[in-house]
């Protein structure tokens, strides 16, 4: 498609430089710097667009062995210019596994830490709120969220206050496999939260029609977990050829097609795959270096994957 | 939709056993004669042997209910902790119904407690089979009396030797359990514990039909 402009030599030229494309037809916003941040709307401070998800991946128990590659895992993502790393009291072991992790790498330099509280019971979120700070190894953190909105309405009460007393610095809420959209946008029309997480990937675009829209219309950040449906969108892709003009962007397979679309969305903040492999770190991670295909060009990717 | 109630991966999964294993060792190697008492019980008569047989059984509800899903399965998954009390329940329930009625003698022909001696030899020796046929680790074995579904296999064993009627109750907390094994298997591909899962839900099922239609 931009053959006639620039030819291919010239364009991964320019790529493996770093270097924008704003000048290229198609590109329309693909100015952004290597690696790709984002801003916070409520303080502008800005975050690696693609972060980090520990569910199932890092809960590994006490295995030593598994916990040791983990930490490996999460060398390349900081190596690699990482930033989010979002975590649960409902996964398991995870976020031991990731104090566990974080102290064994030398730097931890960009880490900006999100986790949630979930559960019921008001006294139960307070104690949450301490155990993944010990267990993360951390007296301070960046997000906490409410997860999947579980009693909301006290855990937000009680994260606002702590944010007040400096032990957080963002609040927010969760919902996930496109649930519960009525009342997040409910909470994220009336009361003062910081980040919204949910679902978006290019087979569930729910929310292009009213969450991203509103995340951009109040200031609020926001977080895509499931840009590959759990590995499903990898599934359904294997084995199928890439559209053959996506490699113009630097797009050499599926994941990066995918994870490219979601967060060439403008009002995404940060995308948080899931990975336990380190190839599939450094290939997620890689994504912010690119060129961001403008709207049109995000319609073709639609088109092309739902061609499949 | 199950696979949002599973917070770990199947790899992850079987490696639990394998620390379950060693950092509970010689648990799994004393459990086995105890497999081997039951099973002699079972196909004796006496007084004793059908409470000492369900007491054992007990003893390991509670043993897997306290340690393997409160000690190490809860490692993975928040809801362990719950499981845990469940499984405890169930050996406490267990025993107080042999205790309440330990009066009562069950006298079972000889069909019965050859089938009951075979579900038992059963949850002793099939998993480890199964591992061996699909050639993986014996480490990712389901080991008997000390995890759930072996456990299961071998209730039912002693079950309907021991008991005239099982009560329906009885059975609520290991009918729920193989379905929750059956529907987490299939979401993570693990056809071992599948294949288990199905071994017990058929001793459940067949116990039941076998002693409401075929046991006079």
């Amino acid at each position: 498609m931009i053959d006639h402009c620039i030819n291919r030599r010239t364009l991964l030229g320019l790529l493996a430089g770093g270097a924008v494309t704003a000048a290229l037809p198609g590109f329309g916003h693909a100015a952004a710097p290597a690696p790709l941040m984002r801003p916070i709307p409520k303080s502008g401070e800005r975050i690696p667009a693609v972060g980090m998800g520990t569910w199932i991946t890092f809960n590994v128990g006490q295995n030593t062995a598994l916990r040791d590659q983990r930490t490996e895992v999460l060398r390349t993502f900081f190596d690699m210019g990482g930033g989010m790393v979002d975590s649960s009291p409902m996964y398991g072991s995870a976020e031991d596994v990731m104090g566990y992790c974080l102290e064994r790498l030398p730097s931890t330099k960009g880490l900006f830490s999100a986790t949630k509280v979930w559960t019921p019971s008001d006294s139960e979120g307070v104690e949450q709120v301490a155990d993944s700070m010990r267990l993360w190894g951390l007296n301070k953190f960046d997000l906490f969220q409410v997860h999947n909105l579980v009693n909301w309405e006290n855990h937000l009460a009680m994260l606002r206050e702590r944010k007040q007393q400096g032990d957080i610095r963002y609040i927010g809420i969760t919902t996930s496999h496109g649930g519960r959209h009525d009342e997040m946008l409910r909470i994220m029309n009336t009361k003062d939260i910081d980040f919204v997480q949910f679902t978006y990937n290019i087979a569930d675009r729910e929310a292009e029609r009213r969450l991203l829209p509103t995340a951009a219309d109040k200031g609020i950040a926001t977080i895509i977990n499931r840009p590959y449906q759990r590995g499903g969108l990898i599934s359904a892709t294997a084995g199928k050829p890439l559209p053959a003009w996506v490699s113009e962007i630097g797009i050499t397979s599926w994941a990066q097609y995918l994870l490219t679309f979601v967060i060439s969305h403008p009002a995404v903040t940060c995308a948080i795959p899931a990975t336990s492999k380190i190839e599939h770190m450094a290939e997620n991670m890689g994504r912010m270096a690119a060129p961001l295909p403008a709207p049109k060009l995000r319609n073709r990717m639609i088109q092309d994957f739902e061609r499949l | 939709m199950i696979d949002r109630l599973i917070p770990y991966s199947a790899d992850v999964y079987q490696g639990l056993f394998a620390f379950y294993y060693l950092d509970t060792s010689p648990a799994h190697l004393i459990a086995l004669p105890f497999g081997f008492v039951i099973t002699v019980m079972l196909a004796r008569h006496s007084k004793r042997g059908p409470i000492i047989s369900r007491l054992i059984i007990a003893a390991f509800w509670i043993w897997t209910g306290a340690i393997f899903h409160g000690q190490y399965f809860t490692d993975l998954n928040w809801a362990a902790e719950y499981f845990g009390y469940v499984f405890v329940g169930q050996g406490v329930l267990i025993a107080s119904h042999t205790l309440i009625n330990r009066n009562e003698i069950c006298r079972p022909e000889p069909l019965t407690r050859v089938i009951g001696g075979m579900l038992v030899v059963l949850s002793m020796a099939l998993s480890p089979t199964i591992a061996a046929i699909m050639e993986t680790p014996i480490s990712h074995a389901h080991l008997f009396g000390i995890t759930p579904l072996p456990l299961i296999i071998a209730t039912m064993g002693v079950f309907v030797v021991t008991l005239e009627r099982i009560p329906p109750w009885l059975l609520a907390i290991p009918v729920t359990w193989v379905v929750w094994e059956i529907l987490t298997s299939q979401t993570l591909g693990l056809w071992h514990d599948f294949a288990l899962a199905c071994v017990a839900l058929t001793a459940i099922v067949g116990s039941i039909a076998y002693e409401r239609h075929f046991r006079r």
